[in-house]
């Protein structure tokens, strides 16, 4: 089964390499657009995933990678794109911790729309911040036409995300995250700093939130708030990390892939009910499926080692949430 | 008792004139306590008494209006709690709190990830600790299960193996026998005082008389929130104080019978006997009358576990029945599935003729069956009054609804006294009374009652069960599930005993009081 | 700060509080009984908005009038959307309900913008725009109707939810959900009247916003957040906190607005971190944190 299983992913990842050259630069941009989308849900996996509190807010962080990566590789420095994501990401993490340390006391509801609010804030301050940002009108980045680079970049923070989560899910942080998710107030007295766990865990999602921010960014060459702070993507990636599984190390990628799946699908069917649908989806998913797909395969794998499938589960779940 | 009480009593824990207040109610008022380095302190009171306040404060999970904690000389009154937790003070929650969808290990592993050797161990050396923790507590078999599958003294269990796998100096135990039955006791006993011959403080909170009297070196009494008495268990039993405050009565008098304090020590178990010229209390009734409940076959159970099987018993018009059994028999399921909060799987259930297994728990209510739920549940934001309404929320006729409100008030009149005050403000006592009020209201013909003495003092419970007596004699037919064994069978007329899910044994009252299994099982004798 | 100025920001202030304790209390409601954060609280908003256009816009009903009728449509719209969806999620974890009312309330702001494009509308009366003046101190009349009819409203709600036989009931599940079950109720009607109330609430502020401000399908989303900081600000404990919560609020807004109106969002943020962080527990409520 574990050969079965290794042999499988080397294949996805050696085709996801030599995908560029199947496919044209256009449809190329949009899977870079997915890889993105998974960096995002990677990130957000460790907050809202791991350690159970659900932001919704991340785009602010999108955003503020975009144009940092931007303003500095236009600025009088001219800094390459590398050095430029990478402070970035830095500065995500800073805000993500200055942020974090008071806002992350909260439970549940405060915290989640706390951070709603500073997705709107930095929005518009992005918006009115003429000076640095050029307000409305946003900032042209270079010109890089070259596709490829986009996707590989992309590509490679997505296996490091995947790399990443799967060590930090068996080492201390891990095992922090999850206590603090299931019960905070034994996991404090179990010794466990909670405050600075869940700032740690806040600060990598807004780091891995800047890096897709960056690279999109570049992709993109042009940097404008309401593009950039959309609430759209926050919902993306929270849909995507859910669809998946949150808490696990694959399912914000398979998430990723199957949310574009369904939304090129709905996009060139039902172009303008589009965000409906999308609302629906979340919908369903979220009455029958709350654990993710990942939860259906690993029955699917349950069954193909003589356990049995368990529907009823899926039914019990609904029945176990709901009130009758 | 503590195998080896060193002669230099090393204050461990100091406890300076704490105080904790919410609004003006002191929960914790002005106590003054030392624990000594390898002892065993316990701490009794009756419930109210802030015995769980002070364990918040003590390990920072509740911040202090004024006192000072001190520990191995240093002040850590305001110390976060998970500070606490890593300079070696574990407790356990009375509530416990498991993390659900982790398995056993990793839940203790946690505590040896971030407890007092901590720093020192990697995750993968942190689960290894935790198996040994868990073979020692006993769970050496349920390693891989998921937390979410125990039944309650494995919880309980589990609960102990997270705090000692923090690697404690200072370990506090918050009712961790409550629910437990006689033997499940005596084992939590032991397995308490090997940890501390092993080197660990312990601090015990219990209500269990038999347990904290057999185990503690010293006692503490708190009442109200202040300290009323301090020293050993002997002193503490005759303080007339105490005796008055939380005994009661009846409970010292058996203290003195069962032979002074020479038999307590022997083996370190404290014997509770039957006071041998007082007969078990009889209701006096008119024989019972037709059967009111008839329940078949019934079986039912929360998500993949199944609880009752095949359980059949009946109630007659007019009586008192009584339904024991360890914590984990069944006995609360069974009372929830009668008020269809737990849906039956099989079997029937009659009431009045009426058949009532697929009814709503609205329908219950309205065929004249009244549940009083383990643990009060009242509504804390309703006064009292407000609550005795909503007792009788399917009558609509106004008349009507006052008098039932005057028949309460007659029959429970601190309830009169108290009916613009907030239910959550209220005493355990009384908030036991006004539940069991708010029961009335609809003037039910069967009330089921769970639970009524959990918490709550010996003297007070004393009182309840009379309350309960009484209105049985004005008519209601009651089917009363105890965890206290012998009140629960000195006021009934019969009794059924519940083991794991199945009915065990049906007889009258008092012979089962007589019953040597039963009371081996049940009393401690 | 000139005297006309400081009192032309007061009587605004006092003017809005009225809307927006209306707006906070269905969504204070819904939260505080049934411990669900409404995402779609503003969309029923905007639904009452409409609604109210449209009566105007085709059968000239006045604005004023077609509260009752808001109020009732989207009682029963709120009564369905609990009773069949939200019901199915009630137990499971924060997120479920979080996900489930956020798809909600960008399915229906989407069919609004499907249905009637994304048009700012308005609706104008013979006297919108009228008011009087108290020195150099203008009241709309509009706005003072608007504040009569929002205290009128929660008024009566409070004394549904203290005087009332349902509304007693509506407290109790609130607090101990298996406890009201065993005295009779009835949890999952309980449930969708409390929703419903909540969406009238709702409906019955955007049916008065629709002749204060103009709006457009997107409108609901800021009430919904401003929403969440009253209640935050008052705690959830009673009628009397939200409304507290709520001026205390509008004096904030219309000052902010007054200064660097471009900022509104950002300044709210701020307060908003500020408040959670200093006093969890808001001005006058009961923790929650």
């Amino acid at each position: 089964m574990r050969v079965f299983r290794a042999g499988f992913l080397l294949a996805a990842l050696a085709a996801l390499l030599l995908l560029p050259r199947f496919v044209t630069s256009y449809k190329l941009l949009t899977y870079t657009t997915v890889l993105c989308l998974a960096i995002m849900a990677q990130g957000w996996n460790f907050i809202g995933g791991f350690a159970g509190y659900a932001a919704f807010g991340n785009v602010a962080f999108f955003g503020i990678g975009a144009y940092t990566t931007g303003l500095l590789m236009i600025s009088k420095w001219h800094l390459s794109f590398f050095p430029a994501l990478a402070a970035g990401a830095l500065l995500s993490a800073c805000v993500a911790a200055l942020l974090g340390f008071p806002i992350l006391r909260l439970k549940g509801h405060y915290f989640a729309i706390a951070t709603l609010g500073v997705a709107e804030a930095f929005r518009e301050v992005a918006g009115a911040w003429d000076k640095v940002t050029e307000g409305a009108t946003g900032i042209d980045l270079p010109l890089r036409s070259d596709s490829n680079f986009y996707y590989y970049t992309a590509l490679g923070f997505v296996v490091f995300g995947v790399a990443l989560t799967a060590y930090l899910a068996r080492s201390k942080l891990g095992y922090g995250w999850v206590a603090i998710r299931e019960d905070q107030d034994a996991a404090r007295m179990l010794g466990i700093n909670t405050t600075l766990f869940k700032v740690a865990a806040y600060a990598l999602s807004a780091t891995f939130s800047s890096i897709a921010g960056g690279i999109i960014a570049y992709q993109n060459i042009h940097v404008a708030p309401n593009d950039f702070f959309k609430i759209e993507y926050t919902l993306q990636t929270i849909i995507a990390c859910v669809i998946g599984g949150t808490g696990t190390v694959w399912g914000p990628l398979l998430g990723a892939a199957v949310y574009q799946l369904l939304s090129t699908y709905v996009w060139s069917h039902f172009i303008e009910l589009h965000p409906t649908v999308l609302g629906a989806i979340i919908v369903f998913f979220v009455v029958f499926l709350p654990r993710g797909l990942m939860e259906l395969l690993r029955r699917f794998g349950a069954v193909a080692r003589g356990g049995r499938f368990g529907s009823d589960v899926f039914l019990a779940n609904v029945r176990a949430s709901r009130l009758d | 008792m503590s195998a080896t009480a060193p002669p230099l009593s090393v204050p461990l824990l100091q406890v300076r004139g704490i105080t904790r207040r919410f609004g003006g109610l002191a929960a914790v008022d002005g106590v003054d306590l030392e624990i000594r380095k390898g002892e065993i302190l316990g701490v009794i009171g009756p419930n109210g008494a802030g015995k769980t306040t002070f364990v918040n404060c003590v390990t920072g999970l509740d911040r202090l209006t004024s006192g000072q904690v001190i520990f191995h000389g240093e002040d850590i009154t305001r110390k976060p709690s998970y500070a606490i937790g890593r300079m070696g003070i574990a407790r356990t929650f009375q509530v416990v709190k498991p993390l659900k969808q982790l398995t056993v290990r990793d839940n203790v592993a946690i505590g040896a990830m971030f407890g007092a050797h901590g720093r020192e161990r990697s995750a993968s050396e942190a689960r290894q600790r935790a198996e040994q923790v868990l073979t020692r507590v006993g769970l050496g078999n349920r390693i891989e299960d998921t937390a979410s599958e125990l039944t309650i003294p494995d919880l309980k269990r589990l609960e102990l193996a997270k705090a000692l796998a923090m690697d404690p100096e200072l370990l506090l135990l918050d009712e961790v026998m409550a629910g437990l039955n006689s033997t499940e006791v005596e084992s939590a006993m032991e397995l308490i005082r090997k940890i501390n011959a092993d080197g660990v403080t312990i601090l015990v909170i219990e209500h269990v008389m038999k347990a904290i009297m057999g185990i503690s070196d010293r006692l503490a009494v708190l009442h109200f929130g202040r300290k009323i008495a301090e020293g050993k268990p002997a002193e503490i039993v005759e303080s007339p104080q105490v005796i008055e405050a939380y005994l009661g009565e009846r409970f010292a008098k058996r203290a003195r019978s069962a032979g002074q304090l020479g038999r307590v020590t022997q083996d370190g178990v404290f014997r509770q006997a039957l006071i041998p010229d007082e007969e078990p209390w009889k209701p006096t009734l008119p024989l019972p009358g037709d059967r009111l409940l008839e329940v078949k076959d019934l079986c039912s159970g929360y998500g993949e576990v199944q609880i009752l099987r095949d359980v059949s018993l009946e109630v007659l018009q007019g009586e008192i029945v009584a339904l024991i059994g360890a914590n984990g028999a069944g006995k609360t399921t069974l009372l929830y599935t009668l008020s269809q909060l737990v849906k039956p799987r099989s079997g029937s259930i009659r009431f009045a003729g009426k058949d009532l297994t697929r009814a709503s728990p609205e329908e219950v209510v309205g065929a004249g069956i009244v549940h009083v739920p383990q643990g009060r549940r009242l509504f804390p934001g309703l006064t009292v009054k407000e609550n005795l309404l909503q007792g009788v929320y399917l009558r609509r006729d106004r008349a009507v609804i006052e008098d039932d409100l005057e028949w309460v008030f007659n029959l429970l009149p601190r309830l009169k006294e108290r009916s613009g005050q907030l239910a959550g403000r209220l005493s355990g006592g009384e908030q036991q009374m006004c539940a069991v009020g708010r029961g009335l209201m609809s003037r039910p013909a069967l009330m089921l009652i769970d639970e009524l003495s959990l918490g709550l003092a010996p003297l007070v419970v004393d009182q309840l069960l009379d309350l309960i007596s009484q209105i049985n004699r004005k008519g209601t037919t009651v089917l009363l599930v105890e965890q206290d064994v012998q009140v629960a069978l000195e006021h009934a007329h019969r009794g059924y005993v519940l083991e794991t899910g199945r009915v065990v044994q049906a007889s009258a009252a008092p012979e089962l009081l007589r019953d040597p299994r039963i009371r081996q099982a049940y009393l401690g004798l | 700060m000139s005297g006309a100025e400081l009192g032309q920001i007061a009587v605004n202030a006092v003017l809005l509080s009225g809307i927006l304790a209306l707006v906070a209390l269905g969504f204070a409601l819904v939260w505080g009984i049934m411990n669900i954060v409404n995402l779609t609280h503003g969309a029923f908003i905007v639904l009452g908005a409409y609604l109210t256009f449209w009566m105007h816009e085709l059968w000239k009903v006045d604005p004023f009038l077609s509260v009752p009728v808001s109020m009732a449509v989207l009682f029963a719209v709120g009564f369905l959307v609990q009773r069949v969806l939200i019901n199915q999620v009630i137990r499971a974890p924060l997120l479920a309900t979080f996900l489930l009312t956020f798809g909600l309330e960008i399915l229906i702001v989407n069919l609004l913008n499907f249905f009637f494009k994304a048009d700012t509308r308005s609706v104008m009366t013979p006297y919108s725009g009228t008011g009087f003046s108290i020195g150099p101190v203008r009241v709309p009349w509009i706005r003072l109707g608007a504040l009569g009819v929002a205290i009128g409203l929660v008024l009566m709600l409070g004394a549904f939810l203290t005087r009332t036989r349902l509304g007693r009931a509506i407290r109790a599940t609130g607090m101990d959900i298996d406890a009201a079950r065993l005295t009779g109720v009835k949890a999952p009607t309980i449930y969708a009247l409390t929703f419903g109330i909540g969406a009238a609430l709702a409906g019955a502020a955007g049916s008065l916003l629709s002749m204060i401000v103009p709006f457009d399908p997107n409108l609901g989303g800021g009430y919904t957040e401003r929403a969440f900081v009253i209640c935050v600000i008052g705690g959830l404990g009673n009628v009397v906190n939200v409304l507290i919560g709520a001026a205390v609020y509008a004096v904030v807004e219309v000052f902010v607005g007054s200064r660097v109106p471009a900022l509104s969002q950002a300044v709210t943020f701020g307060i908003l971190v500020l408040l959670l962080v200093a006093r969890p527990q808001g001005i006058a409520g009961k923790s929650f944190s």
